[in-house]
């Protein structure tokens, strides 16, 4: 066996090793919770391990957790059983999503192989895709992107096969039914498998993947329907369903504005920044390129192409997708794009112009920026600047105000986690359309006031909640007695409800 | 010796290690133990082991740890404080037993390469070598001895799986090989070697169908590294450049004059360990800050052991193994690369003493087929083993107790410093105050470059009235180490006590300045400014800072709104003005009008601070 042979051989174990190896770099100082998602995850994880149920347990009243599905926090809290000491214990959260992306490195470099590209597409695609620099930020803080990307390419893995039985498409369901337990957008994964052996006239094994989906997601939605009007409406677009946020939308806020440049991330990140009249003909050339390689991949790997599909689908319909609902795509996108550019190569003369020119401009865009990021660490800037603020406030709301407090914030989840007070959002919006709308200063202090918060506090003067501070300091003194102010910086407030 | 088997002459070693240590029952808890033991309430039963799986090996005390993570020793000193309702002798007992497990499993691995007679021999000179004594006869040694187990059974498990027919087999052993490793690194931190020692031994031990090892490697690497970041979480990072005192603060040059010639006693100890020593603190080995002779001796040395282990590989696989293995097991702690809290510990080279138990195994082995040397060689052997298992034996009993250990070591070697600290610990406990005092002063000047002598030697001269010897030790440790928190803290202490309150507030503002953002330095201050009986002002200023510094705002903020209203006309401006300037980044912080707030009601308004010294306003007289 030549040493290609070998290498060939053990590249998804070897990939998969790196990309763990990776993610464990990419871990930073940052405090878990300031992308406010990540936070309210490990207060649901605690709640279970603490046997409070699935609940945030930051917020008064306990409220019962339906805005994000449990397979990630039960994850987490049986590492928090196992180590059951915050914040000494996030170590073992950054190994298991470490793991799971590695896991899914593994899986996607295994599952590439049916595409039968050259060995070389993958040893740079992969990498490329794996070390972009925005998977390293979400790998870097407690999402579970990863754990869901690492389902979904093991369920497309046991599925994308010449011969599927009924017993591996009732697997495939499984897995694809748990990455819908945790991301609800796994219902595209779901869909996907089940169509595209639908499509290969498997119609037993569609219908066996189907079942198997449903029977996994059955407890989550039975979890939804036992807790109707679990949260209060004022925080329902943070914690509600994703029924509430629709509902509060209005069914018209979704379909007018379908997002067409929902793959405008992974484009930004691959071109270099040019004026628009060229940027838009490099972005079309290489969404041409991967929808090429798309092309020619659904012949060999259909439930891949078609949940890859239904999930862009999802994504652009959905008006508040997160960019890092796309960032997760970057190995494959990676692995399509250079696959097609490598197709179109093939063809010959006039496409070969189009493919250099392609690749000329990704080396001048992708490359200096990533070196930029993983030199400086600058993936990991964003999540330590925003604890910044925190590691002024924390040690005085720990030790400066008493054990009942209830505190008003940003970040809220962050703040319990690590001081243990109660803390519920400073910043109350609802979502009206495609937009959000901040709810009054009445209405803000009437929510605080019914919830018991008794300070307030402020990250910066740019904080959201900002415009209702300094309404409430103007209109009554009695209302804030300022604790301290950090000049531009954090400050932390007595409340109370007026009379 | 015709009828020996594999099985047969591991078991005789094991039983030779037994023997040779039967007279370490009779020890107690000595030095380590102690702490690790009798006071660890993680080691009094499994409940108490189990929630301390996260915690660190050293017990926390007076708020701070040593570090470490080795949960699986800990483990195994609660199920014997279960069994033994905490008796000494049965913890000795698991460490011969263990000790002896270690050598038959010596014995296994080695015979892969060796004759049954060469692997006895093998086996027979590890359990009897006296390098061994304190990972055995020492309680605390126990985690060298385990991760040796967990080392040695990783080898044998993997060879079995390399082995075995496809299937279940397969899997079970790969999963025994990852379990095996798993308890090493769980036992020491040197079992980060297991990846290179069980490729070197797939190397060596082929399977004829080559079936691929990569995979399983990978495995075992993965297991290492999820281990690494744990125990990085709980161990609280690797130990810092500042714990072993002979490397303390030197460059990287010269640790490396100090370090290369300790690869020359590393040899000596594995060759020819009739003299040994519980420590080899300066200036057993002297520390050296330029490159000597022997430092270019032991680097040569190092390097030849290195190129005889590789050159062995061919000709003696079981000497090159053990020689390659066991330098990997070392090297963790060889202060080549990393800094180790020790600069040699025999303990440290139980495992790499295979590397003479496999070469006697070797060179019996080859010299039986050649009849000229068989008999001189079979005496050599019987010299040598009847060597080491003297001074085996004679040397346990120096681990009886903490006391016997200490006194031997000071008698033995007079010029280890740290002897005389232990010993003056040892002397104070027991109310021996002044004896302690001169032990600690014999330690200081034995060996001037650890300025943390004084944090034994200032307080008791204090407590004897011995204010100026309290003086002149901490202005020693100040010289070395200014502006350490601790330190400034025995100099003010110090300073006080022979009523120098002015220079003690002086030395107080020193390591304010030096001490940077610490919070210690602000106590210290604040108390040397009530001792010196200051202002209202100041000592609201002082209180201010400390809250900074322990993060509370809210109180900073209020007591500083309070000094802004104390400082009057009568206040000492070159005074306020330093404190203003040390206070800059938390008057800028919280109070940024502060300043002008302040000169003003001093009667200076206009004017401003500048380095501590006070610029009047254009216009206003001086």
């Amino acid at each position: 066996m030549s040493w290609g042979e070998i290498a060939w051989r053990r590249w998804p174990q070897l990939l998969g090793l790196g990309v763990f190896v990776v993610g464990l770099w990419a871990q930073g100082d940052a405090l878990v919770g300031v992308f406010y998602d990540d936070g309210i995850y490990v207060v649901l994880a605690k709640a279970l391990a603490t046997g409070e149920g699935y609940r945030n347990i930051h917020l008064p009243g306990s409220p019962a957790g339906v805005h994000y599905p449990f397979l990630y926090p039960a994850l987490l809290s049986l590492l928090w059983r196992l180590w059951p000491s915050f914040p000494a214990n996030v170590v073992l959260f950054q190994l298991l999503d470490s793991a799971a992306l590695g896991i899914a490195a593994w899986a996607i470099a295994l599952h590439g192989r049916r595409l039968e590209w050259p060995a070389a597409v993958q040893y740079v695609a992969l990498p490329a895709g794996f070390l972009a620099f925005p998977l390293l930020t979400i790998v870097g803080v407690r999402f579970s992107e990863p754990l869901f990307l690492a389902l979904w390419a093991t369920s497309l893995l046991v599925v994308d096969r010449d011969e599927v039985t009924e017993r591996r498409a009732f697997v495939a369901g499984l897995l694809s039914g748990l990455a819908t337990l945790t991301r609800t957008i796994g219902v595209a994964v779901v869909a996907g498998v089940v169509v595209a052996l639908w499509i290969r006239r498997r119609r037993r094994a569609a219908v066996a993947a189907a079942v198997a989906g449903a029977v996994v997601m059955l407890p989550w939605f039975a979890w939804l329907l036992t807790h109707p009007g679990a949260v209060d409406p004022r925080i329902a677009s943070n914690y509600g369903t994703y029924v509430d946020a629709a509902g509060q939308a209005g069914i018209l806020g979704l379909l007018p504005g379908v997002n067409v440049g929902v793959l405008g991330p992974l484009a930004r990140l691959a071109l270099p920044a040019l004026p628009g009249a060229l940027w838009y003909p490099l972005a079309v050339l290489l969404l041409g390129a991967l929808l090429w390689g798309a092309a020619s991949a659904w012949r060999r790997v259909p439930a891949f192409v078609i949940s890859l599909v239904f999930y862009v689908i999802v994504v652009a319909l959905w008006p508040y997708a997160s960019d890092r609902f796309v960032w997760i795509l970057a190995p494959w996108a990676a692995l399509l794009g250079l696959g097609g550019g490598w197709l179109l190569w093939r063809r010959g003369a006039p496409t070969r112009w189009v493919v250099a020119v392609l690749a000329v401009a990704v080396s001048s865009g992708y490359l200096p920026r990533e070196a930029a990021s993983l030199g400086g660490r600058g993936f990991a800037r964003t999540a330590e600047g925003i604890s910044a603020p925190f590691h002024l406030l924390l040690p005085s709301i720990t030790e400066e105000t008493p054990p009942g407090t209830v505190l008003a914030v940003s970040d809220e989840a962050l703040v319990y986690l690590y001081s243990g007070r109660a803390a519920v959002p400073s910043y109350l919006f609802r979502w009206q359309g495609r937009r959000t709308d901040p709810l009054t200063t009445d209405e803000s202090v009437a929510y605080y006031c019914e919830n018991g918060v008794t300070h307030l506090a402020l990250t910066g003067p740019g904080a959201a909640a900002g415009p209702v501070v300094r309404e409430l300091a103007s209109a009554d003194e009695s209302l804030l007695e300022p604790l301290f102010q950090v000049t531009s910086g954090p400050a932390l407030f007595r409340f109370s409800c007026p009379d | 010796m015709s009828g020996l088997t594999v099985r047969r002459a591991a078991l005789l070693a094991a039983a030779v290690a037994c023997l040779v240590y039967a007279n370490a029952i009779r020890n107690g808890w000595a030095l380590d133990d102690q702490l690790t033991i009798p006071e660890n309430p993680a080691a009094h039963s499994l409940t108490a082991a189990w929630e301390a799986r996260f915690s660190p090996y050293w017990p926390v005390r007076d708020g701070a740890t040593a570090g470490l993570y080795r949960p699986a020793v800990i483990a195994t000193y609660a199920l014997d404080w279960t069994l033994s309702g905490g008796r000494a002798w049965w913890f000795h007992l698991s460490n011969v037993l263990l000790h002896a497990l270690a050598t038959a499993l010596a014995v296994l691995v080695a015979a892969a390469w060796l004759t049954p007679v060469g692997a006895l021999v093998a086996g027979l000179v590890f359990a009897v070598h006296p390098v061994h004594v304190e990972a055995v006869a020492n309680v605390a040694g126990r985690s060298e001895i385990m991760a040796a187990v967990g080392l040695l059974l990783g080898v044998l498990a993997f060879r079995r799986y390399r082995f075995a027919a496809a299937g279940r087999a397969r899997a079970a052993w790969l999963a025994a090989t990852v379990a095996a490793v798993l308890l090493a690194l769980l036992s020491k931190e040197h079992a980060v070697a297991a990846v290179a020692i069980l490729a070197l031994d797939a190397w060596l031990v082929r399977d004829p169908a080559r079936r691929p090892v990569a995979g399983p490697l990978l495995a075992v690497l993965a297991v290492t590294v999820v281990w690494l970041v744990v125990w990085r979480a709980v161990a609280g990072g690797w130990v810092g450049i500042t714990s072993g005192a002979a490397l303390r603060y030197l460059s990287f040059g010269e640790r490396l004059d100090t370090v290369l010639p300790v690869y020359l006693e590393v040899i000596r100890l594995l060759t020819w360990p009739m003299k040994l020593a519980a420590n080899y603190n300066p200036q057993l080995i002297p520390q050296r800050t330029e490159f000597t002779a022997v430092a270019a001796l032991g680097a040569a040395s190092a390097a030849a052991l290195v190129a005889l282990g590789v050159a062995s590989l061919r000709r003696a696989p079981a000497v090159g193994f053990a020689i390659l293995a066991g330098i990997a097991t070392y090297a963790p702690t060889s202060n080549l690369i990393l800094v180790s809290g020790t600069l040699l510990g025999e303990r440290t080279l139980y495992f790499a003493a295979l590397a003479p138990a496999f070469a006697a195994g070797w060179i019996v082995q080859s010299a039986l087929r050649d009849s000229r040397w068989r008999r001189a060689v079979l005496l050599g052997l019987a010299a040598l083993l009847v060597a080491y298992g003297v001074r085996t034996w004679t040397r346990t009993p120096f681990w009886r107790d903490s006391r016997t250990a200490m006194i031997e070591t000071l008698l033995e070697y007079p010029q280890n410093y740290r002897s005389h600290l232990q010993f003056g610990r040892h002397l104070d406990l027991r109310g021996w105050s002044a004896v302690a005092l001169a032990e600690y002063l014999i330690a200081g000047a034995l060996f001037e470059r650890d300025p943390f002598v004084a944090s034994r030697s200032v307080p008791l001269a204090l407590h004897l009235g011995r204010s100026e010897l309290a003086v002149a030790e901490a202005e020693r440790a100040w010289e070395l180490r200014p502006g350490h928190p601790a330190i400034t803290g025995l100099l003010v202490a110090a300073l006080q006590a022979t009523g120098r309150s002015d220079s003690a507030l002086a030395v107080a503002r020193n390591g304010i300045e030096l001490g940077a953002l610490g919070y210690t330095p602000a106590v210290i201050y604040r108390e040397a400014l009530r001792t010196a009986d200051a202002p209202a002002w100041q000592l609201a200023l002082a209180e201010a800072r400390v809250s900074w510094r322990a993060g509370h705002l809210a109180a900073a903020s209020a007591t500083l709104d309070s000094a802004a209203a104390w400082i009057d006309p009568q206040a000492d401006l070159e005074g306020l003005c330093w404190e203003l300037g040390e206070l800059e980044p938390v008057l800028a912080t919280l109070r940024p009008d502060l300043p002008d707030r302040a000169l003003e009601a001093a009667g200076v308004a206009g004017a401003r601070c500048e380095g501590g010294l006070l610029r009047q306003a254009r216009g206003l007289a001086n």
